[in-house]
């Protein structure tokens, strides 16, 4: 696998030189592949809105170097924006940033600032866009705001997609959906990772969402990187988390208790069908389960 | 009669492309409740739950039916400010709903203008910023605070008017994880102590199952209600309308098909490893 | 950050000022910018300023904030000074082409930078010891007379806190918005002018949307909460007058009378 993403000794100091200053990310090192799907958790203010808002150049690290595909982005200050295209970022409640007459001229705004002048090749960004995220045709031509919350939702993270981005960076893409559209956005976004291939960053607060979808997991705490590992690995480390003020999904937590009373179960198990199989397994042995 | 009384409840708007077309947001819902419950009421977006808390307080006044608070019909309109009184409606962003530029003026905003005796309104905002356990902040700008801080402070506003009931729609919908503990400890603490119904909308199951009573509805109907376990029990029923239920419930209830028999579906981790534990001694 | 704002922000207190009714405030800051641009001689001008420097010091504000809310003026200080200083008559002490500085030049340059700096001073020592919703009541009460002839006071009033109330609400809202324009690769830094208004658009839709479903929420919130507008409604800060209000007043009237004595008694140098 090649690497896409390097962060060096990345840090990030709020309002230096005044009264409020703030350490929000020290020291953080990693390495992405090209293709993974990355949660990053952490509580509210641990630094992880900072630090990838650092890996699309919104925010120029105080020290230590972003590294994208090989070049360090600030090496070229002027040419920041180009990264922007190649990071894409969906901001919390995207759908606040709608401002065009209708949702294609919408979502065509990304393309047409890389500069991309033909029409055609806006027209399949926009459509493909559109596609990826479950968008009806008709609604293209309808205005942003006559849509319903979870489609304007929808035509906030297609105006991203269309840009097309290497990486894309979703920051908490289900906070206020009901159950049903969370599940419906969160299978969307597996397929276009699926199909597109890309490497994927989703900061949520949602541990339930983050097993089900992600092969590595970022932990954040007090502005520290302490873990970056696969989601099982992570998961297992129930206890830690806890110890942070995070908490794993209630399967993860229920096996984990189970297992520290003795019992022969794995650790970091992922969903309810994990979870049944070993359980089923145990019970068949004992003969009390047909 | 019960201290909340809807029904038959119809409320409709018109399509907003073709006003031919109408739509019941509300389709004759019948709902009871008593003084000192705590309901959780669940549903998707546009299942017209939200509709039912602006009901609850004389927001909205129903195309049919009736609804009676304390015995006192809200279509009276010489009654709506006493029932706005008695029931306090807090909503989902805790950004819109602070009026005032300092936590304690912001509280003191209801009694204000209910006409209630200054002293006695320093002793009410005194009263309900202590309830929710933000006393130390009165004198702060709400927009440094945290959500759970602010959601708080909203609910504070609400306590002030010494409601009998506060009605929440999606309190904790644009909080992490430790604004919605917060606000659901502070819920839980206010129906506990002080007595006061709760009638709390939300989409979190872990929330649900701290209430008494859970009402579930879709399209605009009561699709069941009962105890959270007698409700989440019902798995089939509420995956089949695409709503959670705890994970610890849904394994219990997979066990369950194979032949297990749990004589209660568990509801949160602690329960479902009791369970366990004694099915695989 | 846009939110790091000194002017025109509360820093909430127990300081003799922070105590004072903000009628009486309002009315004094009134009084005291009135005399002070009619300040025409060093020991009037003194005796405004060192009621200023007497007031900060009371406020018990950390001086830096008052120098914060200086630096966004500077510019304008340094603007009119400079004006005044070549717009002196007399005989000129300096000339080059056009520009002369004369005595009475440099006298105004001075006087209009220390009135001005007063200005600010005394107006954020308001702004700083009263809370918006103190301000907006006293303005109401001051205002309340006007209703008689059917001016809508009190929702004027209203109008005005919440504005204020929303001011760093919308102000983080418009960071975010740019924020996210951005990563969609909006160019905001480069470009003429008329580019730069126009990248602006995908900026203010957003904001105004917004703006407009906060009014709307609020709105509800505050029916939820019983609001009725102005009339049966009570406050929990009643303001009245008290000795200190009358003590500040005094003071003031003797600054006030101070300066005009002067005026009569020694020479104008502007």
């Amino acid at each position: 696998m090649s690497e896409i993403l390097r962060l060096e000794n990345l840090g990030f100091t709020y309002g230096v030189g005044t009264p409020f200053e703030k350490r929000a990310v020290d020291d953080v090192s990693l390495s992405i592949n090209k293709g993974e799907f990355i949660g990053v958790i952490g509580h509210t203010g641990s630094g992880k809105s900072t630090l990838v808002q650092m890996l699309n150049g919104l925010i120029k690290p105080t020290d230590g170097k972003v590294i994208l595909e090989g070049e360090d982005i600030w090496e070229k200050p002027k040419e920041i924006r180009k990264v922007r295209f190649k990071v894409g970022m969906v901001f919390q409640y995207p759908e606040y940033q709608l401002f065009e007459e209708d949702v294609y001229k919408d979502i065509s705004f990304g393309p047409q600032n890389m500069g991309i002048i033909d029409p055609l090749e806006i027209d399949s960004r926009v459509r493909s866009a559109a596609k990826f995220t479950g968008l009806r045709e008709e609604l293209l031509e309808k205005s942003p705001f006559d849509l319903s919350g979870g489609e304007k939702r929808r035509a906030a993270i297609a105006g991203v997609i269309a840009m097309d981005p290497e990486i894309l960076i979703l920051d908490e893409p289900t906070a206020g959906l009901d159950p049903m559209g969370r599940d419906v956005l969160l299978s969307q976004i597996l397929q276009y990772h699926k199909r597109r291939q890309n490497t994927i960053l989703l900061v949520s607060h949602s541990m339930e969402d983050i097993a089900r979808v992600a092969d590595k997991i970022m932990v954040m705490n007090h502005s520290h990187l302490v873990m970056f590992d696969s989601t099982r690995e992570v998961f297992s480390h129930g206890r830690e988390l806890e110890k942070i003020g995070l908490r794993v999904p209630q399967i993860t937590k229920i096996m984990l208790e189970l297992k520290e009373k003795g019992f022969n179960v794995p650790d970091g198990i992922l969903t309810v069908d994990e979870a049944f199989e070993y359980i089923s397994r145990i019970l068949k042995k004992e003969g009390k389960l047909w | 009669m019960k201290f909340i009384s809807l029904q038959n409840v119809v409320f409709s708007y018109s399509d907003p492309e073709d006003s031919q077309i109408i739509h019941n947001a509300v389709d004759g819902v019948s709902l009871e409740i008593e003084k000192g419950e705590f309901i959780a009421l669940l549903g998707h977006n546009g299942c017209g739950k939200s509709t039912i808390a602006k009901h609850l307080n004389a927001m909205l006044l129903p195309d049919s039916g009736k609804v009676y608070v304390d015995g006192d019909d809200t279509s009276d309109i010489s009654k709506t400010y006493d029932i706005r009184e008695k029931v306090g409606l807090v909503l989902q962003n805790p950004d819109n709903q602070l009026v005032a530029s300092i936590v304690e003026e912001d509280v003191a905003f209801g009694p204000e203008n209910l006409g209630v005796e200054p002293s006695e309104i320093r002793k009410r905002v005194d009263f309900a910023l202590k309830a929710v356990d933000m006393y130390d902040y009165k004198d702060n700008a709400p927009y440094k605070l945290s959500g759970g801080q602010k959601q708080r402070i909203a609910i504070a506003g609400i306590l002030a008017m010494l409601p009998q009931c506060i009605v929440l729609d999606e309190p904790t919908a644009m909080l992490d994880p430790n604004g919605r503990e917060e606000v659901m400890s502070t819920l839980l603490k206010l129906n506990k102590e002080n007595k006061i119904t709760i009638v709390l909308i939300t989409h979190y199951m872990e929330e649900a199952v701290l209430a008494d009573r859970v009402v579930v509805m879709d399209s605009g109907k009561i699709l069941t209600q009962g105890t959270p376990r007698d409700v989440f029990s019902q798995v089939e029923l509420l995956k089949k309308h695409r709503l959670d239920v705890p994970q610890a419930t849904e394994l219990a209830y997979k066990l369950n098909g194979c032949g297990l028999k749990f004589d209660k579906m568990p509801l949160n981790a602690e329960e479902c490893v009791k369970m366990l534990e004694e099915v695989l001694e | 950050m846009v939110r790091d704002v000194a002017f025109g922000q509360y820093f909430p207190g127990k300081s003799i000022i922070h105590r004072l009714d903000p009628r009486a405030k309002i009315v004094m800051l009134i009084a005291y910018l009135v005399i002070c641009f009619c300040t025409f001689n060093y020991v009037s001008l003194a005796l405004t300023a060192a009621f200023t420097v007497f007031f900060i010091l009371l406020s018990g504000i950390p001086v830096k904030f008052y120098f914060k809310s200086l630096k966004v003026i500077i510019f304008i200080v340094i603007l009119t000074s400079l004006l005044n200083l070549f717009y002196g008559t007399g005989d000129p002490i300096w000339q080059w082409g056009i520009l002369k500085i004369t005595v009475n030049g440099i006298n105004r340059a001075f006087f209009i930078t220390i009135r001005i700096i007063c200005l600010i001073l005394s107006s954020s020592c308001l702004t700083f010891t009263t809370s918006p919703t103190e301000l907006t009541d006293a303005i109401e009460r001051l205002l309340r007379p006007l209703e008689k002839i059917h001016f809508p006071v009190h929702e004027l009033a209203m109008m005005m806190s919440l504005a204020l109330r929303f001011v760093p609400t919308l102000l983080e809202e418009t960071d975010k918005i740019m924020q996210a324009q951005k990563a969609r690769g909006a160019d905001m830094d480069s470009g003429n002018f008329l580019k730069r208004v126009k990248a602006l658009i995908p900026i203010l839709i957003p904001l105004f949307v917004s703006a407009f479903r906060r009014a709307y929420d609020i709105a509800v919130a505050m029916e939820c909460r019983c609001y009725r507008g102005g009339s049966g409604r009570t406050r929990m800060k009643s303001l009245h007058m008290g000795k200190t209000d009358v003590i500040s007043l005094v003071v003031l009237a003797l600054v006030v009378g101070g300066v005009i004595l002067c005026n009569i008694f020694i020479p104008s140098v502007i």
